[in-house]
């Protein structure tokens, strides 16, 4: 489920933070820039955990900053293909069911992909499993659901004219990576069932 | 930026766990250590580290220690069933109670592995859940 990604990069430091140990300063300029973010075809950065080397500071003229070459590894959710997890039922359509981590939301269970004899309860809006011995199993929010990684999706968003900003519904905005799960073998599925 | 290797190494859900609260003891030592304003962390980190924390208190990474792990992971890996790296690596974050789980992430479980096997398989990773709750029980 997580993974460690080796990363270099130009890791400014500012005048201001210069009392600060240099270390401590190159980690929190770190963190600053990737955790919580996604990194395309990488995954979602989670925090620093290690530098593992850094050049000499170089003083740019005119601002007084300095800059560093540094190379780190970050900690990065980033689930294998097959991989198995468990989340929450965040929501359910007719389409299929949203789970979400409390770290990451944009994770999906398409129709197709629940437990054959799965049917969708227009009254209650859940997904309910019809099994051959005729019980019936909810799909209740906020359950514990244990899936599999079916595909990975990233979409590199380009950056928005800033004065249109404002005119974009959160619907236009794609997620930059995103899941689709599937739950169709005994021992998935909401994990109080097994 | 730019990535020298997008996957070094995968991470099981405890070493998260252990690195990310070992990282705000560090913070909280800084507090005593340097005053307030040294631990202004980015808000973008504290949230992350939150919400990391919340989820992993569900799995089993917090009845794990870095000794159990080691014992399990060895236990797992050096056996003669031949458990490929990500299997392993599952079972650990799971931690699988029965057969139904545990053929979840094992691929073709029944056709590799005897029924004798099987029992000793989920006995190990039992034991491993057990001996940390004893060991707990001890302290107290």
């Amino acid at each position: 489920m997580f993974i460690l990604t080796r990363l270099s990069d130009l890791i400014t430091i500012q005048p201001t933070s210069f009392t600060i140990p240099t270390r401590q300063a190159l980690e929190d300029q770190i963190n600053t820039r990737y955790a919580n973010k996604v990194i395309h075809k990488v995954g979602l950065a989670i925090c620093l955990y290690d530098i593992l080397k850094s050049s000499d500071g170089l003083i740019g003229s005119g601002t007084g900053d300095v800059n560093i070459n540094v190379e780190f590894r970050l900690i990065v959710f980033r689930p294998f293909k097959g991989e198995v997890i468990t989340g929450r039922i965040a929501n359910s359509t007719p389409h299929g069911i949203h789970v979400r981590l409390d770290f990451f939301d944009e994770i999906f269970l398409p129709k197709d992909y629940l437990f054959e004899g799965s049917v969708f309860d227009h009254n209650e809006q859940v997904w309910v499993w019809r099994t051959e011995d005729g019980d019936e199993l909810f799909f209740d929010k906020n359950e514990t659901i244990r899936f599999r990684v079916e595909e990975e999706e990233f979409i590199d968003n380009t950056p928005v004219d800033p004065a249109l900003r404002d005119s974009l519904a959160d619907a236009d905005m794609k997620p930059p990576y995103k899941l689709t799960g599937s739950c169709y073998q005994s021992g998935l599925g909401v994990v109080a069932w097994w | 930026m730019k990535v020298l290797e997008p996957c070094e190494a995968m991470l099981s859900n405890y070493e998260v766990l252990a690195h990310i609260q070992e990282v705000k003891q560090r913070y909280r030592d800084q507090i005593t250590e340097q005053g307030p304003a040294a631990a202004m962390k980015p808000g973008n980190l504290e949230t992350v580290m939150k919400e990391i924390i919340d989820y992993l208190a569900t799995t089993a990474a917090t009845v794990q220690t870095s000794e159990v792990t080691i014992k399990l992971v060895e236990a797992l890996a050096k056996s003669s069933l031949q458990f490929e790296k990500i299997e392993v690596l599952m079972m650990l974050n799971h931690l699988p109670k029965n057969e139904t789980e545990l053929d979840v992430f094992i691929e073709e479980l029944e056709s590799r592995l005897s029924e004798e096997q099987i029992t000793e398989v989920l006995d190990i990773i039992q034991s491993a859940v057990h001996s940390k709750a004893n060991h707990v029980i001890s302290e107290n």
